[in-house]
């Protein structure tokens, strides 16, 4: 054989693909032609040096996925029936008292923040106010999501969860049907956030949960404007003002998709 | 058909499925571009494939979770090609779309080849694998990444076997062109 039908089953020959008497017949002419072998041997090296670029899956991928299938296997409420219906892991965070399950998140956050690395948001809240609010929107996000509070009142219907809210916090929040548009409604609830009481609508995207804090603007709040992003904790935010209410959401969705919602609100 | 009793399904999860987390991930990764969609993808993956764990029959239970993997990757990034544009950004750093309105750029992660902090030939070869098109990459990845065999790609990509060789020597062409060319680029420099 000659050696432009050689190299063109080189790639083959190295991955183990070619029939046991080709590969014979490969080997043969490889061991009498440097040409070849030198070619053979770039072809390994290349194959070893794409075969060091495999990354692993960050530690928190694990438990992540674990969250995920317990709140599928319990249905409205995530963590109460998980050691019932699936006994996989080996510790579910219901088993924990409130304080670990924290102190586990904290880490898992840590770590995911860690391992994300550069992946942080570059661009930082200018005003000091309006990144301690941010803050504890990401603070109360978090503690919803650790003691299953996010949802006081559980309803896909905002003629259920808008009444809800009146009497309990002081303006009318906009609460939208957007299942259409894959942010189905899954209730509301009431929080206190920089010391006043906000009312708080629960979104789902896919397997995400996303809060919108809102509460009506006073004086210091900037007119109407165009959303504004951010990313706190490793959580990502966006916050805008519209027809007298400032909303803020906050999710462990990607930004682009929260975006998406702000501008669907 | 009958789904498995939970304990059963959750056992049989933790120990054929969950032990090819990389790769899943890996292949995310590679597909996606970046780690914040890779996490996305290869977690909505590992989900589907616990609810799919009754239709795994025989043969390789890698296979079968990295052909889930590209599935879901590829729903994402269609999803991605349809969102927003970041066209630019203004002075406080903030992306704005072409309506002027601020927003946060999809793929604002950095990318998959500055994620890997190495020397500088490592750098140099997995730009030119992002670089690759999307399907001489993922069947690059599969076979020297994740060691599948050549019907096995076939299998995750849904392609005839002769296909699987044609794109891995285009692959392997151009990445060893693109390595080519930047290190007489660097020669030059020099």
């Amino acid at each position: 054989m000659r050696c432009e039908e050689i190299s063109g089953k080189l790639g083959a020959y190295c991955d183990g693909e070619l029939p046991g008497g080709e590969s014979e017949i490969v080997s043969c002419h490889l061991a009498g032609c440097t040409a070849c072998a030198e070619e053979e041997r770039a072809l390994r090296r290349l194959g070893g040096a794409i075969a060091s670029l495999r990354v692993p899956a960050p530690v928190h991928l694990t438990d992540a996925v674990h969250r995920a299938i317990a709140r599928e296997t319990s249905g409205v409420r995530p963590v109460d029936r998980v050691t019932a219906t699936y006994a996989g892991p080996p510790r579910p965070l219901v088993a924990m008292r409130p304080w670990q399950a924290a102190a586990a998140l904290a880490g898992a956050i840590a770590v995911s923040a860690l391992a994300t690395g550069l992946t942080v948001h570059r661009w930082h809240v200018a005003a000091t106010a309006q990144s301690s609010i941010a803050r504890d929107i990401a603070t109360a996000h978090v503690r919803a999501l650790v003691t299953d509070t996010t949802i006081q009142v559980a309803s896909a219907d905002p003629h259920t969860v808008k009444p809800w809210f009146s009497g309990r916090v002081e303006f009318a929040p906009a609460v939208r049907d957007l299942s259409a548009d894959g942010f189905p409604l899954a209730g509301g609830r009431v929080d206190v956030v920089d010391g006043r009481r906000v009312g708080v609508a629960v979104y789902k995207r896919r397997l995400h949960t996303i809060s919108i804090f809102m509460w009506g603007a006073d004086a210091q709040a900037p007119g109407d404007g165009a959303p504004n992003g951010m990313t706190v904790r490793g959580y990502n935010m966006v916050t805008w003002v519209k027809a007298g209410v400032v909303y803020w959401a906050v999710s462990d969705l990607n930004a682009g998709e929260l975006t998406e919602l702000a501008r669907l609100l | 058909m009958e789904t498995p009793p939970a304990s059963v399904q959750a056992q049989d999860f933790e120990r054929l499925v969950l032990p090819h987390k990389d790769a899943a991930y890996n292949l995310a990764l590679w597909l996606m571009g970046n780690r914040a969609d890779a996490d996305d993808v290869a977690q909505d993956a590992l989900v589907r494939a616990w609810r799919g764990l009754d239709g795994l029959r025989g043969g390789s239970v890698r296979a079968w979770l990295l052909s889930i993997v590209r599935n879901t990757a590829y729903s994402h990034l269609q999803r991605r090609s349809k969102g927003l544009k970041v066209v630019s950004i203004d002075e406080g750093g903030r992306w704005r779309d072409n309506r002027g309105r601020a927003v946060e750029p999809v793929d604002d992660a950095p990318s998959v080849e500055s994620t890997l902090v190495a020397a500088d030939d490592k750098a140099e070869l997995a730009a030119a694998l992002a670089e690759l098109p999307l399907q001489l990459r993922e069947a690059i990845v599969l076979r020297e990444m994740e060691g599948l065999s050549y019907r096995e790609i076939a299998g995750v990509m849904e392609t005839p076997v002769g296909t699987v060789m044609s794109r891995l020597s285009r692959a392997r062409e151009q990445l060893r062109q693109t390595l080519e060319t930047k290190a007489k680029e660097r020669h030059r420099a020099v």
